[in-house]
């Protein structure tokens, strides 16, 4: 971590999800914005900058899907990092998901190291 | 007695010629008999009569010498056997031969002399009365042997029975000779054509060429089979029709025993025909479908004229049982008499485990869709649960602190939480995700590491025999290595005081371009029979509760089916199980 704190913005209608992430990442220095559907988001968007975005899949108002789409289409080189639901068939969707401009997927219930992981992996292709 | 018709005429042929031969033999014999005899007469006549002329004299002066010269001279003469002179008193003149005991004919004759008659007492020549008077002077006794004449008659009649005889054979050879050819031979042909006709060869024709009403016979026997082909099919044509169904047929008589039956029937039950034939239909079918065939529901069955799809057990001769749909229809003559019952049973073997594998499928199908349901309302609140499970364990990262432990468990029971969703959506996936080349024999090496420490911790001997030439199949690896490690766990749990664990991999089919058979082969208490059938039906377990999810089996059936291949288990309760997977090169 250098100088700068990573902004994150959390898209999920799970107040428990948005809870767990705000928790665990603020203690590690991250600052956190949440959303709890897709319209609140692509809101928030329009007016912040973040270097990651954790959406989910299956939100009410507007779904995950469409949202990346219109988060794609303000900021183009958005990292956005798909929170799925396991139920999702997992390959078909994973390259759907990457076709539209997502930079990876999180499949719940995910486990601390997949997070951390994955947050890990955006910050280096960011830095690169 | 049965006499041909040959014969017959023959008889009748030989009969009147016989009959004709005698009579004309019989009126010859006469004839000749009666000519011989005459012959003999007159022959004798002259001789007495020239013994009569040329004694006169001698007998008329008494000179002894002369008659007996004249005698004897007789005595040479043939069939001449005796003769004796008399004078007209009687008294003995001379006599000569001997009379034999034999047959004879006797001839007499008397010796006769010219006398003048004169008038009283004178003996004027010229003028008066006179004449001249025969008188008897003597008699001749002749006796004639009759042997010659016999014999002659004997030689005739002997000639002509012979001549009879002949005659008679040679007709009758004559006339065998000819019935043979203009009548026996044709009608035997005709016999022969009508026993191939009736045997259902239809291309049978008789060579009977003659001008006759038989060879008219023979051709209208030609165009009658000609005819027949035209409105009628072989019994050839019939029975090769009914043999090449594939289905079962079954004709039964009224009493309920076998009439007919085709090649699929043998073939199902393993009977040979003549095993059948005969015997009653019950021989065929389950015990508990014998009931069809008997009393009161075999009675309706012919009253109501036919059964459809009637699903039953065909019986083999191996005596297991083989489910099929019976469909039965009476066949009646034109009197309405019933002739028979003709049932086809299809063998619904196919049908049966199609039918299963189909209500698997849809269990499966239900299981996922449950689960595709449920997973994702649980797997928000389980993200949440196991984040923050694991968050502070991490942050207390102190084995002595009092809330280690708890959120340890919290975290360990949250995983299999997760674990459990995740097998459950296995069954919900259907599309072909993640499938990547696959080396068969790789997989097998990495999923053997990962259970052999538990193998070794339960003194399971595992072997390991892999074909060195495997294909590379395009499957889901993980997936694949799931099923191999189910498979191996319900092993190791069936033998819990040890035992072989044998792993086997080969290529299945006669080419490695079809695919590979993986087998997992334990030596433990088996399977019994009467849950075999449940094992893949998804939360269906046997361990004890906490010790299996019921869905290992059911994920494995699942994985292999949406790879297209197949998995069997074949299993002996105390022995052990064989669980058999076939994958194809390409699902």
């Amino acid at each position: 971590m250098k100088g700068k704190k990573l902004k994150i913005l959390v898209v999920d209608d799970e107040a428990g999800v948005r809870d767990l992430i705000t928790y665990l990442l603020e203690s590690m220095g991250y600052i956190i914005r949440t959303a709890k559907d897709g319209l609140e988001a692509v809101e928030i968007v329009a007016n912040e900058e973040f270097d990651i975005i954790f959406l989910d899949v299956h939100m009410p108002n507007m779904k995950g899907t469409e949202a990346l789409e219109s988060i794609k289409k303000i900021r183009p080189k958005q990292t956005v990092i798909i929170f799925s639901s396991s139920s999702d068939p997992y390959y078909v969707f994973e390259s759907q998901a990457k076709q539209k401009g997502a930079f990876d997927c999180l499949y719940k219930p995910f486990e601390l190291d997949d997070l951390l992981n994955v947050i890990n992996k955006a910050v280096n292709n960011k830095v690169n | 007695m049965k006499l041909s018709i040959v014969t017959k005429i023959n008889l009748l042929t030989m009969t009147v010629i016989i009959i004709f031969g005698l009579v004309i033999g019989w009126y010859f014999i006469k004839h000749e008999s009666q000519a011989l005899s005459i012959e003999l007469d007159e022959r004798i006549s002259v001789l007495l009569n020239s013994l009569s002329i040329s004694s006169e004299y001698p007998v008329l002066i008494g000179d002894r010498e002369a008659v007996a010269r004249i005698v004897d001279n007789i005595m040479n003469q043939k069939d001449v056997i005796y003769c004796r002179l008399e004078d007209k008193e009687g008294n003995l003149l001379y006599q000569a031969g001997s009379l034999k005991n034999e047959l004879v004919k006797v001839f007499n004759a008397s010796i006769k002399t010219l006398k003048r008659a004169k008038g009283k007492g004178d003996d004027e020549l010229i003028f008066g009365e006179e004449k001249k008077v025969e008188e008897e002077i003597g008699k001749i006794f002749l006796t004639v042997s009759l042997l010659e004449l016999n014999h002659k008659i004997n030689d005739v009649t002997r000639a002509v029975v012979i001549f009879v005889i002949i005659t008679i054979i040679l007709t009758s050879m004559a006339s065998s000779i000819l019935l043979k050819f203009v009548l026996s031979d044709p009608i035997n042909f005709l016999v022969k054509g009508t026993e191939r006709i009736a045997k259902g060869d239809l291309n049978y024709k008789v060579s009977v060429k003659s001008d006759d009403e038989i060879g008219r016979l023979g051709a209208s026997f030609n165009k009658m089979t000609e005819d027949l082909k035209g409105v009628t099919v072989s019994r050839d044509y019939v029975d090769n029709i009914i043999n090449s169904m594939i289905d079962t047929l079954i004709v039964i008589n009224p009493d309920t025993t076998i009439r007919t039956v085709n090649n699929a029937l043998l073939e199902l039950l393993g009977y040979k025909e003549d095993e059948l034939i005969g015997k009653s239909v019950i021989t065929i079918v389950s015990n508990e479908d014998a009931k069809l065939f008997s009393g009161l529901q075999w009675e309706e069955l012919l009253k109501k004229g036919s059964v459809d799809n009637y699903e039953m057990n065909y019986k083999a001769k191996s005596g297991t049982y083989i489910p099929v749909s019976f469909t039965g229809s009476v066949m009646s003559d034109e009197n309405a008499n019933i002739i028979s019952i003709v049932g086809i049973a299809r063998d619904m073997r196919e049908v049966m485990k199609l039918k299963k594998q189909l209500l698997q499928s849809e269990k499966m199908a239900a299981v996922g869709q449950l689960a595709g349901g449920v997973a994702h309302e649980i797997n928000n609140p389980m993200s949440v649960i196991l984040g923050f499970a694991q968050t502070v364990a991490r942050r207390v990262n102190n084995e002595k602190d009092p809330f280690y432990i708890p959120l340890k468990s919290i975290e360990r029971e949250a995983v299999r939480c997760k674990k459990l969703v995740g097998d459950l959506l296995t069954f919900s996936r259907v599309s072909k995700t993640g499938r990547e080349p696959v080396d068969i024999k790789l997989l097998i090496d990495e999923t053997l590491t990962l259970i052999e420490s538990k193998c070794r911790v339960k003194n399971i001997n595992l072997k390991r025999d892999v074909a060195d030439k495997l294909p590379v199949i395009t499957a889901n690896k993980n997936q694949i290595q799931q099923v191999i490690v189910n498979l191996c766990n319900n092993a190791i749990d069936a033998m819990q005081n040890g035992g072989d664990l044998t792993i086997k991999a080969v290529v299945e089919g006669k080419d490695a371009s079809e695919g590979v058979r993986i087998e997992v082969t334990d030596t433990g208490h088996g399977i019994p029979l009467d849950i075999r059938e449940r094992i893949f039906e998804p939360f269906f377990t046997t361990k004890e509760v906490g010790q299996g999810t019921g869905l290992g089996l059911g994920i494995s059936y699942e994985i292999v089916q949406k790879h297209g291949g197949k998995i069997e288990v074949e299993s002996e309760v105390d022995k052990g199980s064989v669980f058999r997977i076939i994958l194809p090169v390409n699902s």
